[in-house]
């Protein structure tokens, strides 16, 4: 950063303007309505995927085909699908699948962008322009496509739906961290010298973390809404994760045939996506505006 | 209050702000950025509003206009009589062919005050068009005659703002501020962004423009060298007041209030051997929190028991020359400076 | 500017070439044998290699990939549906149009909807009306498409009975599949907008033309707008993206004989040259798109195109103009 017109950057005093920017945006946050309700949804949701299943009245696979389409009653909350199956049951076995796969998509992305954008900007040349190629390649496939193809290669189950989800984004954040070592090559490193001693090693990384986290957090939050959606979009075109497994997309597809005379069966699912995807969004929001308060108003 | 100089209250008074009063509200916090300011101006005055960043001086000169950011801005209360009438009191057509036309800004950063997307000629004949009334075409003739007149070619009028120098670009706002004659020119820190040498020709360009039609200025500077070459009359301003004011002889030969005193203290002086620059102690008070009585007391080397309390009113001094200060006397005394 | 269209076609080249290499890659080494499927699991070996001959799958991998490039970058052939034997470009010619309408329907509702939503609640900023226009961006990006659509279908074709469920025909076919589809869209759009216009109020030169003694309207629609527009079409590519994307999904939601169902029946029957072709012949289509807005840009920002026609060196990690 420019100061008084000289170009300098003691790192220690940029540790302690991080430190104290941290502790400046998390009060900015605090006082967010919106994004403390979205935050305390994701964790009410987390909190159900995780031990919902230990406390579900039924099994998701527990069929009885007697009672099928019941509607809601005290034994069955929101009554029962086209199998007589719990479909609050089946709903918080669900969300284990959706929100799992949201998160793990992101987690995948992430990692394996920030790696590639670590390598492009650390070492820049070729490898630089490789990846940066790589990068256009992938952008230059719209995301779901990416994730149909992938996700019709690799066949359906989770793991294989991670990686579909996941690849579309890794361009974002590959850029993102990559771009946080343009400025400081130009002040460290004035020639492309390989013999880059140990210091400066530690001294690049306690600058890039936490300048990238901003951007990073805020995309990887509106991510995971993104790649639950996309999930969900994926178990409809008979990818990603597929009946009986009671992904929230997968039930909605399920229920598709059914849907003029047990409306209800695709309600549910539906809202649930909504309401994760809404407090994602909120948090995102949240963080963004924590993070840049210029631009709120 | 400060006591008006009845010689001053004829005819030739330009622009009269009495009691200035603005706020900007921020996260529940209220700013006081404008405190009571007073001040008169007479035609063809060039007036100096000197002091530190942060100081209140554009939001002085903003509000002149009433183009200050509301929200966050609120002009609390006071009068701005130009000309005899009172600007916080136009309503949306008078007030709008007064900008631009008879009061003028030039402001601080020229690479931002032009708009990207439109052509710099047309920037220009805007005004004509807006306040001459002309057709499109005259005004963008004339439009290229000020561009002439501050030294830029006739057949750069059809360019983008981004394809000109930093120096060109403040050119160019300065001829869009002038075009319509205006009878007073804001100008705010107009050379601080610009290199030293394109400095001194933008101010030798503002002050030829200025003695050509006998436009009154305000000129907003932390620069006291530009004050001393340019301004009639200099008005201090330290936490949203004005805490000195006179003739620019009266203030450069006898500073009286203590910050004054500081800031040309704070000056190397060429002839005489020193070591160290004095600058003044300690910082400007947060305008949200701003301390009791003299709000320079906290750092003035010269602060006494009943500096901190109650409202500091002006003393009038010799001619037109003002201070917000209780002890001048004794000030003066021990700096070793007249009253 | 000519030099820099002309860069920018040869360069989309070699994207479209390596993505078509990098699918035909990911469809080759997936695991699965179409022969099998095609045949059906009771053939016999030898029916299974001689079918393989037949189909010049036995080929090694570089020439069936070979054979393909060049099959589509010269002959424009996509190869047969190894089902139904047709062209798969013949199809795909055939059913874009439908999707293509679809999409850029989707598009023109997001920004002749989102555009003034997002300028009316920047205008009115933290009042009720900026408050409940972005509530409703908000709802908007969050509902999942397909879902959203489901329920148009059951409240406006099955209960009330409005409009058709599925199907094309006239325009009242696609009323609701775009409607659906521009949801995202409008939202995404109103909040872009929206936060561009917040910027774009508070700059300098806005501040200047108000000194100058404009109207507020004219600062806003001549002074703040276009300036506010520049990243709204810099999205607008993405968004098409996303159409396309929600055009997919859609597609199979109201049975409209478009790309999409072709994909996914490609994708359910491991068709694999219809899924080839459809994903290569959608990354082309959208390279198109991108590279368009790209040059729509050069229109709106005077800045960009200097910088477009500055651009016959690689361009340098320190010398971007704009960044000030």
């Amino acid at each position: 950063m420019y100061k008084n017109g000289m170009l300098r950057n003691s790192p220690s005093n940029e540790l302690i303007k991080k430190e104290s920017q941290f502790r400046a945006i998390m009060k900015r946050l605090s006082k967010n309505w919106f994004a403390a309700v979205g935050l305390v949804i994701i964790i009410i949701f987390i909190i159900l995927a995780i031990l919902g299943p230990t406390f579900a009245p039924y099994d998701y696979m527990e069929m009885d085909i007697s009672n099928k389409f019941a509607p809601s009653s005290s034994s069955h909350l929101l009554g029962t699908d086209d199998l007589g199956r719990d479909i609050f049951s089946r709903l918080l076995y669900g969300a284990r699948y959706s929100l799992g796969l949201g998160f793990a998509g992101q987690i995948f992305q992430l990692t394996i962008g920030t790696f590639l954008g670590c390598i492009a900007g650390y070492y820049g040349g070729k490898s630089e322009e490789l990846i940066m190629r790589f990068c256009d390649i992938i952008q230059a496939i719209p995301n779901i496509l990416l994730a149909v193809i992938v996700s019709a290669a690799l066949g359906t189950g989770f793991m294989n739906t991670v990686i579909a989800l996941g690849v579309g984004h890794i361009a974002g954040s590959c850029r993102i961290i990559r771009a946080q070592f343009l400025p400081l090559r130009e002040q460290e490193f004035v020639e492309a010298e390989k013999s880059i001693n140990c210091s400066n090693f530690r001294v690049i990384f306690r600058h890039i973390l936490p300048n990238a986290i901003s951007p990073l957090i805020v995309i990887t939050t509106m991510g995971v809404g993104g790649c639950i959606m996309s999930a969900a979009g994926l178990s409809y075109l008979g990818l990603g994760v597929q009946p009986p497994t009671p992904e929230w997309g997968a039930m909605l597809t399920a229920s598709r045939e059914y849907m003029r005379h047990y409306p209800n069966l695709i309600l549910y699912p539906g809202l649930c996506i909504a309401i994760v995807v809404l407090a994602l969004n909120l948090l995102g929001d949240g963080l963004r505006d924590a993070l840049d308060p210029k631009l709120k108003n | 209050m400060m006591k008006e100089n009845i010689e001053e209250q004829d005819a030739e008074t330009l622009l009269s702000v009495k009691d200035l009063v603005v706020e900007y509200t921020s996260d529940n916090r209220i700013i006081h950025a404008v405190n009571n300011v007073c001040f008169d101006m007479k035609r063809g005055e060039t007036l100096g509003l000197v002091g530190e960043t942060g100081a209140g001086k554009t939001t002085i000169a903003k509000s002149i206009l009433r183009i200050l950011p509301d929200p966050p801005a609120k002009i609390r209360r006071g009068e701005i009589l130009f000309n005899g009438k009172d600007i916080l009191k136009m309503e949306g057509s008078e007030l709008r062919s007064i900008r631009g036309h008879k009061i003028s800004m030039v402001f601080q950063d020229p690479m931002t005050s032009l708009n990207p997307v439109i052509r710099v000629g047309s920037q220009i004949a805007d005004v004509f068009m807006l306040h001459r009334k002309l057709n499109k075409r005259d005004a963008e003739r004339e439009a290229v005659k000020m561009l002439e007149l501050v030294g830029i070619p006739a057949d750069r009028a059809r360019e983008f703002p981004h394809q000109f120098s930093g120096g060109m670009k403040q050119r160019v706002v300065i001829a869009m501020a002038l075009a319509c004659d205006p009878e007073l020119l804001l100008a705010d820190e107009p050379t601080t962004a610009l290199d030293v040498t394109i400095q001194a020709q933008v101010l030798n360009m503002i002050s030829s423009l200025k003695e050509e039609k006998n436009t009154s200025m305000i000129l907003i500077t932390h620069d006291l060298g530009i004050v001393a070459e340019v301004c009639d009359k200099i008005a201090v301003v330290y936490a949203g007041e004005i805490i000195e004011f006179g003739s620019k002889e009266e203030i450069f030969l006898t500073p009286s209030h203590p910050y004054t005193i500081g800031l040309f203290g704070a000056l190397p002086d060429l002839d005489s051997d020193v070591e160290r620059l004095d600058p003044i102690d300690g910082f400007p008070p947060d305008p949200s929190d701003l301390p009791d009585g003299c709000r320079f007391s906290p750092r003035c080397p010269h602060t006494q028991e009943d500096c901190k309390e109650g409202g500091m009113e002006s003393v009038q001094l010799h001619g037109t020359h003002t201070c917000r200060c209780r002890h001048i006397n004794r000030v003066a005394a021990k700096e070793g400076s007249y009253v | 500017m000519i030099r820099f269209i002309t860069k920018r076609i040869i360069l989309m080249i070699p994207v479209v070439v390596i993505v078509s290499i990098l699918i035909f890659s990911i469809m080759y080494f997936s695991p699965g044998d179409p022969v099998e499927v095609i045949l059906g699991g009771k053939a016999t070996d030898v029916e299974i290699a001689a079918k393989r001959a037949e189909m010049g799958l036995d080929e090694p991998f570089i020439v069936q990939l070979g054979d393909f490039l060049y099959k589509f970058f010269f002959k424009m052939d996509l190869g047969r549906s190894y089902i139904t034997q047709k062209s798969v470009w013949g199809e795909i010619m055939v059913r874009f149009p439908r999707t293509l309408m679809f999409a850029v329907g989707c598009m023109v509702l997001s920004v002749v909807v989102g555009v003034p939503l997002g300028v009316t609640a920047a205008v009115h900023r933290n009042t009720w009306i900026d408050r409940t226009c972005m509530v409703f961006a908000l709802l908007g990006i969050s509902l999942p498409e397909f879902w959203l659509a489901m329920q148009l279908v059951i409240i406006f074709a099955l209960k009330l009975g409005w409009l058709p469920a599925y199907g094309i025909g006239g325009p009242q076919y696609y009323v609701l599949p775009v409607i659906a589809g521009s949801v995202h869209g409008i939202a995404k759009q109103a909040r872009q907008t929206r936060s561009s216009m917040l910027e774009v109020i508070r700059s300098d030169y806005v501040t200047t033309a108000r000194a100058k003694g404009h109207s507020e309207t004219t600062i806003l629609y001549k002074h703040a707008l276009p300036n506010a527009l520049i990243p709204v079409v810099q999205v607008l590519g993405n968004n098409f993206a996303i159409s396309l994307g929600g055009a997919l999904i859609l597609e199979n939601v109201f049975s409209i004989p478009g790309i999409g169902t072709y994909l996914t029946a490609g994708i359910a029957a491991r068709d694999y040259p219809i899924v080839r072709g459809c994903v290569i012949f959608l990354a082309l289509v959208f390279s198109i798109i991108m590279l368009l807005v790209d040059l729509a840009f050069a229109f709106i920002d005077p800045r960009i195109k200097a910088q477009y026609e500055k651009q016959g060196a690689k361009r340098k990690a320190t010398g971007r103009e704009i960044n000030v």
